[in-house]
């Protein structure tokens, strides 16, 4: 047993992740950071992917959609058992904030790296956790709380009185929601009805639960979020902010911490509403609290996501503070070994996601083999990723490949790092966003801070296109013309990466999903 | 080493390099094999950079200063406006959720045609010009794999 785990109430020695890609990769880094085995589970079409090979151990689940692997929670705890994992870290995403598996792994015997259910319950309910925080004394966005039935006739004039008393434009999010999903902004009558059609689709098939509610779009404003952290004891700090206002389809694009728009003043008042939230539901763990943040300074309580988030490490960057390390040491029963008149913001930190998608298509997710996937070298940046060179997207899970975070002394030095880093970072053979995201580090507002959640459909109404970053100039298109054909010309390396993507070696083999859908790319 | 090729503006543009002393030339720019999936580029202005590229399918993939950009190689003899007829192709493999619109139906610039749902999101395919449609090739439930024509404007 390491040496830090003595005196833990929970002690284990080995993690079993209930999750893949980067972030099972970044929890795999944490345990064997703090001396703990790690443990992979594994869907059959993830059996090359880079979680598997990093961890210490692994399971072959052997279902044939995410249901019947990721979503497994029974084969997950056995894999436990089997493999004498004394702890399930399930990431964020998948089972993370599914209560009834947090209560499975407890009655397993098994240390559950988390929340408990009840505060999974009560915050992943949006109703529940509106009411909740409302009596909490945390402030929460004017709408209406209503139960709609799909199937109901009257769910329909239900629907319209509610949007017409809260106003448009409005959004309506699904109860059971995340990620962006079953979420739909209407900005008139006349798109109510449909919108709420497909965000109770959406919402159904992605959470099993159809269910929506209203609330008002509170448009110009921003999205910050509160990293807290709290321990057994009820020990419960927050530790500052990080902005996520640049979204595209509802999911996060670009986050920093700090905020431009956060004060000292206003930072100890959202982070102080922040706790409040976690104690109201006796909150174990990291989690995050986030907020709109109107220009007025006012705030106010969206949701709180009981797991790790995507965008943790910039908080880590800006505090020097392991959030997983402490995920783990906390779940083992320790005291958090520190206060919140410890916890600093030193410098400015920013995060990128990769996202296999095509900017310029309304960023629809995108496929194919990494033929070259090359970080940056030579920048002082933290590549979190779930994938290397070789491997292929597939459209089996989500776009997200890796976060690309960078640390620096002030926000501007940080952002002219990340232009550095982005411009360097060369993926050939799969589309990603790394132009948009050049782009999107050149403009004015930007550079201002002035970055409202709608800044994606602010500056381009009509959509990103490549024209932006020169795909109408002339000597350029003639450039990449004679360049491929003196790679033609001179035979250069066909580079597939993986063996499996060689046409010839593998034709016919139907498992290939790279083969099977014939090499076109949109 | 007379290529066609279509750049990513659309166009097709015919390129004919000339072999000098272990190069190729092309107006007043040199291209070198640099080893591995590189190539010295010395452009018109006499920049000498190392250029990455990877060929997937028939699409030469190239980094140059700071973006990735595809370039398609066309085969002789093959149809160069393949890529451009009136069927609209799934962008993704995914399941069609709702069809919008009804054969013979006028349709404008922009309308949404179809639902689809790829990688556990909702896509809306629209029209990319006016026109009516002739076809639809798939109905609501159906799997699409990716490049599967979906609706034929005329």
């Amino acid at each position: 047993m390491p040496e830090w785990m003595k005196g833990a109430t929970q002690p284990f020695e080995k993690v079993l992740i209930a999750n893949r890609g980067e972030i099972a990769c970044r929890i795999i880094r944490a345990c064997r950071e703090l001396g703990l085995g790690s443990v992979a589970v594994f869907a059959s079409n993830d059996a090359n992917s880079l979680f598997v090979e990093m961890a210490d151990e692994s399971v072959h689940l052997p279902g044939e959609d995410i249901a019947s692997t990721y979503l497994d929670g029974k084969a997950i705890i056995l894999a436990a058992k089997t493999t004498g994992a004394g702890a399930i870290h399930p990431g964020f995403g998948f089972l993370s904030e599914r209560a009834t598996f947090a209560e499975e792994v407890v009655s397993a015997g098994l240390v559950w790296i988390g929340p408990s259910p009840h505060a999974i319950t009560s915050m992943g309910d949006k109703m529940t956790s509106r009411i909740m925080m409302r009596e909490a004394g945390v402030p929460v966005i004017p709408g209406e709380e209503l139960d709609l039935e799909p199937e109901n006739p009257a769910s329909e004039s239900i629907l319209s009185t509610a949007a017409e008393s809260v106003g448009y434009p409005l959004l309506l999010k699904a109860t059971a929601g995340g990620g962006g999903k079953g979420m739909r902004a209407v900005y008139e009558a006349a798109d109510l009805l449909s919108a709420w059609q497909g965000a109770s689709r959406e919402a159904l098939s992605a959470f099993g639960d159809g269910r929506v509610y209203v609330e008002r779009l509170l448009s110009g404003s921003r999205h910050v979020e509160i990293q807290v952290l709290a321990d057994q004891a009820g020990k419960t700090l927050h530790l500052g902010e990080r902005e996520c206002s640049i979204q595209r389809r509802h999911q996060k694009v670009l986050e920093e911490s700090p905020s431009p728009a956060v004060n000292p003043a206003l930072r100890t008042r959202m982070g102080e509403a922040a706790v409040s939230a976690a104690k109201a539901v006796d909150y174990v763990g990291a989690g995050t609290v986030e907020f709109l943040l109107c220009e007025d300074d006012e705030f106010f309580f969206l949701e709180m996501n009981t797991r790790i988030q995507v965008e943790h490490p910039i908080t880590e960057m800006v505090t020097g503070i392991d959030l997983v390390q402490q995920q783990l040491r906390i779940a083992a029963g320790l005291d958090i070994p520190f206060g919140q008149g410890d916890v600093d913001l030193k410098g400015h930190a920013i995060e990128v996601r990769l996202y296999a998608e095509d900017p310029a298509n309304n960023f629809l997710p995108a496929i194919g083999p990494l033929a070259v996937f090359s970080p940056p070298k030579g920048v002082e940046f933290r590549l979190d990723t779930g994938v290397r060179e070789g491997d292929e997207v597939t459209p089996d899970y989500d776009p997200m490949l890796a976060k690309l975070i960078v640390h620096a002394d002030d926000r501007d030095i940080a952002i002219r790092k990340m232009g550095v880093a982005i411009r360097e970072f060369v993926v050939l053979g799969c589309q990603t966003n790394l132009s948009f995201l050049a782009d999107l580090l050149t403009q004015h507002s930007f550079r201002d801070g002035h970055t409202p959640t709608n800044f994606i459909e602010e500056h381009w109404p009509e959509g990103w296109d490549t024209n932006s970053i020169g795909a109408d100039v002339e000597s350029q298109l003639v450039c990449l013309a004679a360049l491929a054909v003196a790679a033609e010309s001179f035979g250069l390396a066909h580079r597939s990466g993986s063996g499996e993507l060689d046409e010839e070696a593998n034709r016919g083999d139907f498992h290939n999903p790279f083969l099977r859908i014939g090499r076109r790319f949109p | 080493m007379e290529n066609e090729v279509r750049t990513p503006d659309g166009e097709i543009r015919q390129i004919s390099l000339t072999p000098s002393e272990g190069g190729l030339y092309y107006e007043q720019m040199s291209f070198e094999p640099a080893g591995g999936d590189s190539l010295w580029f010395t452009d018109v202005y006499g920049g000498r950079r190392e250029v990455r590229l990877a060929k997937v399918g028939d699409t030469w993939w190239i980094h140059l200063d700071g973006h990735a950009w595809k370039v398609d190689i066309i085969e002789a003899g093959s149809d160069g406006d393949a890529g451009n007829d009136s069927s609209l192709s799934a962008p993704m493999p995914g399941t069609i959720l709702e069809v919008l619109v009804r054969e013979g139906e006028q349709v404008s610039a922009g309308q949404a045609l179809l639902v689809m749902e790829a990688m556990k999101m909702e896509h809306r395919i629209t029209a990319p010009n006016d026109g009516v449609v002739a076809a639809i090739h798939f109905a609501q439930g159906e799997r699409c794999d990716q490049g599967a024509a979906l609706v034929t404007i005329e």
